[in-house]
């Protein structure tokens, strides 16, 4: 990459990690107390919960991985977008209202604490903070590293920024400490606002860029596209039917398991906000997602009619390339930004509710006496997180990787039954909820830790959710309901 | 039979996924690496980079029906969710048949956009190189666009429409803030009560 060219994305990137640490130190000042450091306060409007709802959405994974599907296997990877339609439709109507009547009712600070409060389970909020913190730091570590690798490669770019590894580890923990720590959920959410419109624009601007970047726009890419391999630009791509279904399956009803995404719904100021929440966060994914395929797509196109030149090493670099041989300057900053901004944006989420989980749910659910000073602690934890998968991320390497693949999974097993069945049943208990989540995180783990390959490629998170789905709705109806508290009961039937 | 239609539609997802995996798996039914060797594994690479399809036809002949019977028992499970949720006690009864009416026809375009979608895939097996564009897509790669994404948009709009009639109605609302009174009555009676049970003031 050219000196100029690293300078000018070195210079959005820089503007935006110092726009975020300016919303920090804002936030701060309105963070007084645990609810107001979890839950913002409940005191979000509407149009800041729907962007950080689709922003904490889409992580690095869709700026990063997701035009290397493309590049990779066609159209298979679209499986993975045009989901969020039905998702978000499944997730708002599950618990757009559920979770915020249940914010009100028992003023939760985390998810675990309403599935405490649900289930009247203290042991089945530990298994949820459990689940969470296990994705969390996986999940973290794996953000983290997305994010160093790519600060360390564009500084390697210019001469007097060029910055060893390991300090882009410590730069990268440390912005998204500082903001975290400073300002808690709120900090997070106004900056998810700044980084979704980031993602929205940057989204755009590329589109227009990758169609008048090959002769004939997405057209033309779908002709040289289909000249070579038919398939590939044919529905299921080159992964096939059922692997695509199976990504579609655990996409859009794991979209309700993402705990980073569906804490926000209790977070807004007013319950009927979620009305006009749900058509503005699938407007906003769906913009966002258009960068996932038409640098993928583009890309493809390129190399195949050999304007690229060379094919590339890894389908990853995608969006690198792109960037770096098709845009304008300007542009590539701006994406970069916003690579930067869906990185951060999912991270801090990660932050916040795993400091809930470590300093909040896992005492609570070992019966011991909350913390005094509980607000000092979660900051502390905020660090303790950050260090300890930025440790991770760094030391594990490939490891790390691997068990980031598992994170969207893992909610989606743990939490799908149990919060958005669960909530909107009554019939669900304990019983069934613990059973589920144990039971379909040891046969996903089972899967994926001896790789095991299921027929004709068969997701294995969809499969353990399937599993877990039927164990716990079976365990539910052949084993008595808990009597629930009244007022739980009757916000069930509301 | 209050959980019959959740029973048998669980039931009709197992049958597909059970059926796919009792079926015939022909080689690189889930791609395979580039033809050309340079674009699948270019030096220095760590990975295959590009992977191709090759024939539609046979990759799929085996699972035409278990893949057809699997997707519309997901887009079946998904919907039953959103019509599970959409009972409330203070639904307006004048326009329920009317919402209904709306959500059941969305499922089935929903539906019918997935057939059509594996018809018309199925359909271009015959001359695979050339196919039918609509917009800039393939036919059935447009379809997908248009049916698997743009299709439950409907249920977004039926959401914002009918909000205050099937998700929360005005009623549900007062019923909730009432709830919430009378929880939080209940809490101060608590605080206010001696260790021995009996209240401090009335």
């Amino acid at each position: 990459m050219e000196e100029y060219r690293s300078g000018i994305i070195f210079g959005f990137i820089l503007v935006y990690m110092l726009i975020c640490m300016a919303v920090g130190l804002w936030a701060m000042r309105r963070t007084r107390s645990t609810k107001d450091f979890f839950m913002a306060g409940r005191h979000l409007g509407m149009i800041v919960t729907s962007v950080a709802v689709f922003s904490s959405t889409m992580s690095g994974f869709g700026f990063v991985g997701g035009p290397g599907l493309v590049y990779l296997a066609g159209t298979s990877s679209f499986w993975m977008v045009i989901n969020m339609s039905i998702g978000m439709c499944i997730m708002f109507f599950l618990l757009g209202k559920r979770l915020r009547l249940f914010a009100e009712l028992r003023e939760p600070v985390s998810l675990p604490d309403a599935v405490s409060a649900r289930y009247n389970s203290r042991f089945t909020g530990g298994l949820t903070a459990v689940a969470i913190l296990l994705g969390v730091i996986t999940y973290l570590g794996v953000q983290i590293k997305a994010m160093s690798v790519v600060l360390f490669q564009i500084l390697q770019d210019i001469p007097w920024a060029s910055t060893p590894l390991q300090w882009c580890y410590v730069i990268s923990c440390a912005v998204l400490v500082f903001y975290c720590v400073t300002g808690g959920i709120i900090a997070s959410v106004y900056t998810d606002l700044i980084q979704g419109v980031i993602m929205v624009v940057a989204a755009v601007l590329v589109l227009l860029t990758t169609m008048a970047t090959v002769d004939g726009g997405l057209q033309g890419m779908a002709e040289v596209i289909t000249r070579d391999d038919p398939e590939a630009m044919q529905p299921w791509g080159t992964f096939g039917m059922i692997s695509c279904l199976s990504f579609y399956f655990i996409m859009a009803l794991g979209v309700c398991g993402q705990p980073h995404v569906i804490t926000k719904l209790m977070m807004t100021k007013n319950i009927s906000d979620t009305r006009h929440m749900l058509p503005m966060s699938v407007a906003g994914y769906g913009l966002a997602a258009l960068l996932w395929i038409s640098i993928g797509l583009c890309m493809r196109a390129v190399v195949l009619n050999a304007t690229h030149g060379t094919p590339l090493l890894n389908a990853d670099q995608a969006a690198s390339e792109f960037l770096t041989y098709y845009a304008h300057p300007v542009l590539a900053g701006v994406v970069f930004a916003g690579l930067f901004a869906a990185i951060m944006s999912t991270a801090d989420s990660f932050l916040n509710i795993g400091s809930a989980a470590l300093v909040h749910d896992l005492p609570q659910a070992f019966g011991m006496t909350p913390l005094k000073h509980e607000l000092r602690w979660a900051r502390i934890a905020t660090v303790a997180i950050a260090v300890g998968a930025g440790l991770l991320a760094y030391y594990a390497g490939e490891m790390v990787a691997m068990l980031g693949v598992m994170g969207w999974s893992i909610f989606a097993i743990a939490i799908v039954p149990i919060v958005a069945i669960g909530f909107n049943w009554k019939r669900a208990n304990r019983i069934a909820a613990n059973t589920s989540v144990i039971s379909g995180l040891a046969c996903y783990a089972g899967l994926y830790l001896t790789d095991i390959r299921l027929p004709y490629d068969f997701h294995q998170g969809a499969f353990s959710m399937l599993i877990t789905l039927t164990i716990f709705f079976m365990v539910a109806l052949v084993t008595p309901a808990n009597r629930l508290d009244k007022d739980i009961d009757a916000v069930m039937d509301l | 039979m209050k959980y019959l239609p959740a029973i048998i539609v669980l039931a009709l997802v197992w049958t597909a996924v059970l059926w796919v995996f009792l079926s015939f798996e022909p080689m690189e039914a889930t791609g395979r690496p580039h033809a050309e060797v340079t674009f699948a594994t270019p030096q220095g690479s760590t990975g295959v980079a590009m992977m191709q399809g090759g024939d539609g036809g046979l990759r799929h002949e085996h699972i035409v029906v278990p893949g057809l019977l699997l997707g519309c028992s997901m887009i079946a499970m998904f919907c039953m969710m959103l019509f599970w949720v959409c009972r409330t006690k203070h639904a307006d009864p004048d326009s329920a048949g009317y919402f209904w009416n709306l959500m059941v026809m969305v499922v089935l375009v929903y539906v019918g956009a997935f057939i059509l979608l594996c018809t018309t895939y199925q359909m271009s097996w015959l001359e695979p190189t050339e196919p039918d564009y609509l917009g800039p897509f393939p036919m059935a790669t447009s379809l997908m666009f248009l049916g698997m994404y743009g299709v439950p948009l409907g249920f977004v709009v039926l959401y914002v429409l009918f909000f205050e009639d099937r998700i929360l109605p005005q009623a549900a609302l007062k019923e909730f803030r009432e709830i919430v009174q009378a929880a939080k009555l209940a809490d101060a009676t608590e605080l206010t009560t001696d260790p021995h049970g009996k209240q401090e003031a009335s």
